[in-house]
């Protein structure tokens, strides 16, 4: 089955052609679209499954070697090289041959990320054919998704740095494409326009990484680049040396890609897009692409102590950054973004200290939970016909009670809920930031990130008070609508007509399959095309009775939901050996053991090995503080003080555990308190923290600064080379121009009137002359003519006989 | 020949009789004709007299030798019907060398010959003929009706 | 016209005349070449003192056909020399003849058909009164 893995980006990139190309001219049905999409993508996970299964449980297991399908499979070569220099400097110049092939490589890491991009999808593909059911653009949907499908596809099972690139660059034009999928409207295409571009930002650091390691090491398969980047000196802080530079490449262009600051300001922009696309892309896969890349490239991480500490720092910044400004939003999906953002700056945290492999596991539990919870919110948009701010609902589990259990399982699991999936991996992230040796501030690192994870349990809870429980909210007054501008004058407690529409993401008030026309800021335009009757600016609408959603939509949550509740349990942490009897339970199940082969450990300058993962964390008893050395001195380490303190690793790390269950249930009822118990608190304390507020609520900012910093600053620059160029260069282009036409102006006198006069005078003085002969020989008078033919003919005779006739004279 | 002279008897040759026009061009024309002609004169005959003088030169039998030889075969051939006769084998000769070695000129000439009839026959048809026949251009039947209408009477009728 | 024999073949040929006006009087009975051939450009010059002189498109005409006559004369003249001297060759001139005789005829024939034609559009016979190229 492993031969078979180049099927699986191909069979999605095939559903999506059939869709793409062919669907709107034969007029698929939505039945056959979905169908064709749905089909492709299952088949593909079921060859995943398969082959993953073959990989590392079955009968020839290839794990822990990567698979490379240019050993019995696909590949070809596709970008025949030349010759690179890969010493650099005062040696002498080595070149190595630099050809590209594509094939697929099926390890550890891709292994996991497969099943998840495919499983995932899967789901979401499903929960897509009910909820974009109506829409004129169904098949062109599923088409951008299969495309993106294949996108991701390629750069997780990629060999090398250029397919991982080129999957990069496609999963960034399917987020533009999908973002701005409603493209008739202004906030969806800037918001995708957006999305793009800071992607781009990115991906030249990541391009100039590329470059970097083609030019170190000679080529660009990922083993050959490991193999030789194993025995490169480790960079400590203070020394910066050629893998630091690539690493930094490669961390801006995950920066880019998993929404980190600065570059963290298309995500919440990129809900403007349906709500399938927030849960694939922006919640399971494309964000965390970043992630992938880091994990494949640790060795280079790790051999850089100062970006590891610069990616920790900035995952910690962004994760506090994006918590604090998601407990003020209204929108339910803002909430979710932003969620995604500080989860991601989690998973960054996590690789930053040296626990790739806990990375990864967040990544996974995170896919399940959040994409949970974006089709769940989906569904609730769905069920109250396009709302979306939660102050307009409320008290919504009796309307739709699967939509309820299930979200309830993601706000459990992100809340870090013990045995919910997010608790096994957000625990260990806190805990590896705590006792980290890789680098310095690991203190820093683990206080940023219990904050954290404070705030998130208290606008999830927040939000699910909101929207789930409590008083229900949308029969009253103005409610059914679902324009935020409607939501800003709510605010202000303006009439609902004199507010405009200032930010991106909200859809209108539209049924599915409606045309959806751009927002209106003209009062009377309004009026007139909505036709409202009202009095006073109040609105009457017809109440809209929130209603569940079809099978096709909540079947997907129920099985995300289950992942979510159980998928935790891939990855029991140590601190629960005595009760499942050893350090990472489960063999090679448990994601410790399994992903360990790719992680490359500073102590040993090696891989690790598959038998007996290795611990973070030293142990006290054992003086084996192998990788302390490596990395030096790494000053203040809260896990070892406590440790010393107690004298047992055990309970260490119990007490670890505590205190993220502790600041978790904290921050629950908090939520519970002030959106359940004494929603009007939430008000008042508002106005008291009023700066506060409004920082948070306005994002801090940031886009706003981006504008004027950089956008209309980029602008007036073009604007100055602009006039530059009209006026200089052009200027001289014209000004010679014209000094050609007065130049040919003058030689065209001299030809008219010298030359020309002079060619004239002879020309007519000939004339005179002769024209009076000629003229007389033209009698028109036959005889004449044949007068001359007989003279022409003796004068021929006479010619050829002149010989004789000379003789005879003589 | 004959044609010649009805051809004459059809054109202006009253002109002749009467004498009043003239007969011969304007003067330039015949002084200039008449020089040259007598200079043709002057040449040919010297050129005869010379050429003849180196003919003779190279004659494998000399003249009245072979005029002589022409006497004696002449009475060898065979007598017509009535005696007064021999009849000459010069036509056999003529034909036996026309008919073999310049059957294909022979050939040309004919279609040459038939050639040149139709090309007679067209070029001397009236008007009135060309327009019964439908040779007329219609531009230019146009024209020649607006000046004789008796001409649409000759059009065949088309169906 | 003067006949030229050589001494040498006098000598030879006993039979021949010896007074001129013996000589004259054979010359009569037995013409030979040159007599046809001076006949001939006689008639050639005629017949173009004709054509160039003539007021008449049908004199013209006839002093073209007297061109062409004179040749075959010519041609004929040579091919009697030819065969009474013994050349194989005789009857090419006669062939030749023939041949002249067809052109001259079709020429003719076209050339009757034009001179009717432009008589019907310039209702004269007169040449010189042809004069439309005329600058």
């Amino acid at each position: 089955m492993l031969k078979y893995i180049w099927l699986v980006p191909l069979l999605p990139l095939i559903g999506a052609a059939f869709n793409g190309l062919l669907g709107r001219k034969l007029r698929f049905s939505e039945k056959l679209i979905g169908r064709i999409a749905v089909g492709s993508v299952a088949l593909a996970f079921l060859i995943s499954v398969a082959a993953v299964y073959s990989y590392g449980f079955g009968g020839h297991a290839e794990w822990p070697k990567p698979y490379l399908t240019s050993q019995d499979g696909f590949s070809f070569n596709w970008i025949p090289g030349g010759a690179v220099n890969v010493n650099h400097g005062t040696e002498a110049p080595r070149f190595a041959l630099l050809n590209v092939e594509w094939s697929y490589q099926l390890d550890p890491l891709s292994s996991i990320f497969m099943l998840i991009v495919t499983g995932v999808g899967l789901c979401i593909f499903i929960f897509a054919t009910g909820y974009m059911h109506g829409e004129a653009g169904f098949y062109r949907f599923f088409a951008y998704m299969g495309l993106f499908m294949f996108a991701m596809l390629v750069l997780v099972m990629g060999s090398n740095f250029l397919m991982m690139f080129v999957g990069w660059e496609g999963v960034g034009l399917c987020s533009y494409l999908l973002i701005g999928y409603y493209f008739d409207r202004p906030e969806a295409a800037n918001a995708s326009r957006k999305a793009f571009i800071t992607n781009r930002i990115g991906d030249f650091g990541f391009a100039l990484a590329i470059f970097g390691v083609i030019a170190t090491f000679g080529s660009a398969q990922y083993v050959d680049v490991f193999t030789q980047a194993k025995s490169y000196p480790i960079e400590l802080i203070g020394q910066w040396g050629v893998l630091s530079w690539i690493a930094l490449g490669l961390f801006i262009g995950a920066c880019g890609k998993s929404a980190q600051l600065p570059l963290h300001v298309w995500l919440p922009d990129a809900m403007a897009g349906p709500t399938p696309v927030s849960a694939l892309i922006h919640a399971a896969t494309m964000v965390t692409a970043g992630l992938y890349m880091v994990t494949r490239t640790n060795v280079i991480f790790q051999h850089s102590q100062t970006m590891l500490l610069v990616v920790a720092l900035i995952g910690a910044a962004t994760a506090i950054f994006a918590a604090s400004i998601g407990i003020t939003q209204n929108d339910i999906k803002k909430v979710l973004a932003y969620s995604t953002v500080s989860q991601l700056g989690f998973m960054f945290m996590a690789c930053g200290v040296g626990a790739f492999v806990i990375g990864i596991f967040h990544v996974m539990t995170h896919a399940f939970f959040k994409a949970l919870m974006f089709l769940g919110a989906g569904s609730v948009i769905h069920g109250m016909h396009h709302e979306q701010d939660m102050r307009r609902m409320g008290g919504l589990k009796k309307y739709m009670p699967y939509t309820y259990w299930t979200f309830m399982a993601g706000w459990l699991a992100i809340c870090g809920v013990i045995p919910f999936s997010g608790f096994w991996s957000k625990d260990e992230i806190l805990w590896n930031a705590a006792s980290t040796t890789h680098i310095p501030l690991g203190w820093i690192v683990w206080l940023v990130g219990t904050i954290a994870a404070t705030c998130t349990a208290f606008y999830m809870t927040r939000l699910m008070a909101m929207t789930f429980w409590g008083k229900e909210r949308f029969l009253a007054g103005a409610g059914g609508e679902a324009d935020e501008a409607h939501a800003a004058a709510y605010d202000k407690g303006l009439a609902p007509h004199d507010a405009v529409v200032a930010s991106a993401g909200d859809r209108l008030r539209h049924e599915p399959g409606e045309h959806v026309g751009p927002i209106h800021e003209d009062v009377a335009h309004h009026v007139a095309t909505h036709g409202h009757a009202h009095e006073n600016g109040q609105h009457e609408h017809g109440a809209h009775v929130p209603h569940e959603s079809p099978p096709s939509m909540w079947v997907p949550l129920a099985v995300l939901a289950l992942l979510a509740v159980i998928g935790g349990f891939v990855g029991v942490g140590p601190a629960f050996r005595f009760m499942t009897g050893a350090e990472h339970p489960g063999g090679r199940l448990n994601i410790v053991t399994w992903l360990n082969p790719i992680i490359w450990n500073p102590a040993t300058r090696e891989f690790n090995a598959p038998e007996g993962a290795e611990h973070e964390a030293p142990v006290a008893a054992e003086g084996a503080h192998g990788e302390a050395s490596v990395y030096g001195d790494t000053g203040f380490n809260l896990a070892h003080s406590v440790q010393n303190s107690t004298h047992s690793e055990l309970k260490t790390e119990w007490i670890f555990i505590f205190i993220s269950l502790l600041v978790a249930g904290i921050g629950m009822l908090l939520g519970a308190y002030f959106y359940l118990w004494r929603p009007a608190l939430a008000g008042i304390w508002a106005k008291r923290l009023r700066p506060l507020y409004e920082a948070s609520y306005n994002k801090y900012w940031v886009d706003e600064f981006y504008g004027w910093a950089v956008t209309r600053r980029t602008m007036d620059l073009a604007r100055a080379v602009y006039s530059f160029d009209s006026k200089l260069v052009d200027g001289i282009v014209n000004g010679l121009a014209a000094l050609s036409r007065l130049f040919s102006r003058i030689v065209g006198g001299i030809d008219k009137y010298f030359v020309d006069g002079l060619v004239n005078t002879i020309a007519a003085f000939i004339m005179r002359l002769m024209s009076p002969l000629f003229r007389a020989a033209q009698t028109g008078f036959t005889q004449n003519y044949a007068l001359v033919m007989v003279l022409g003919l003796m004068v021929a005779v006479a010619l050829f006989f002149m010989r004789d006739i000379v003789n005879a004279v003589r | 020949m004959v044609l010649f002279l009805f051809v004459i008897m059809l054109v202006n040759v009253g002109a002749e009789e009467r004498g009043r026009d003239e007969i011969f061009n304007n003067q330039r024309q015949v002084t200039a004709s008449l020089i040259f002609c007598l200079l043709l004169v002057a040449g040919v005959l010297y050129a005869v007299n010379k050429g003849y003088g180196g003919l003779q030169a190279r004659n494998k039998i000399p003249p009245d030798v072979a005029s002589a030889q022409e006497t004696v075969r002449d009475q060898s051939l065979p007598k017509s019907a009535t005696g007064s006769s021999s009849i000459t084998k010069d036509s056999e000769t003529l034909a036996a060398s026309l008919y073999r070695f310049a059957s294909l000129p022979f050939e040309i000439a004919s279609v040459l010959l038939l050639v040149a009839i139709i090309g007679s026959v067209m070029l001397a048809r009236t008007l009135r003929q060309e327009a019964s026949a439908d040779d007329v251009d219609p531009e230019v039947l146009q024209v020649e009706m607006a000046r004789d209408p008796d001409l649409a009477k000759l059009e065949p009728q088309s169906d | 016209m003067l006949n030229l024999i050589s001494p040498t073949f006098v000598l030879l040929f006993q039979e021949g005349p010896r007074t001129p006006v013996e000589q004259m009087k054979y010359a009569a009975v037995h013409p030979d070449l040159s007599k046809f051939l001076v006949i001939g450009a006689l008639l050639f010059i005629i017949g173009v003192a004709g054509v160039l002189t003539r007021r008449n498109i049908i004199v013209i005409f006839m002093s073209i056909e007297l061109i062409l006559n004179a040749a075959n004369l010519n041609f004929i003249a040579f091919s009697r020399y030819l065969y009474t001297t013994g050349n194989a060759n005789a009857v090419a001139g006669q062939i030749f003849t023939v041949f002249v005789i067809v052109v001259a005829a079709a020429e003719a024939a076209i050339g009757l058909g034009i001179v009717i034609a432009l008589y019907r559009n310039k209702e004269t016979i007169w040449v010189d009164e042809i004069d439309l190229l005329k600058w």
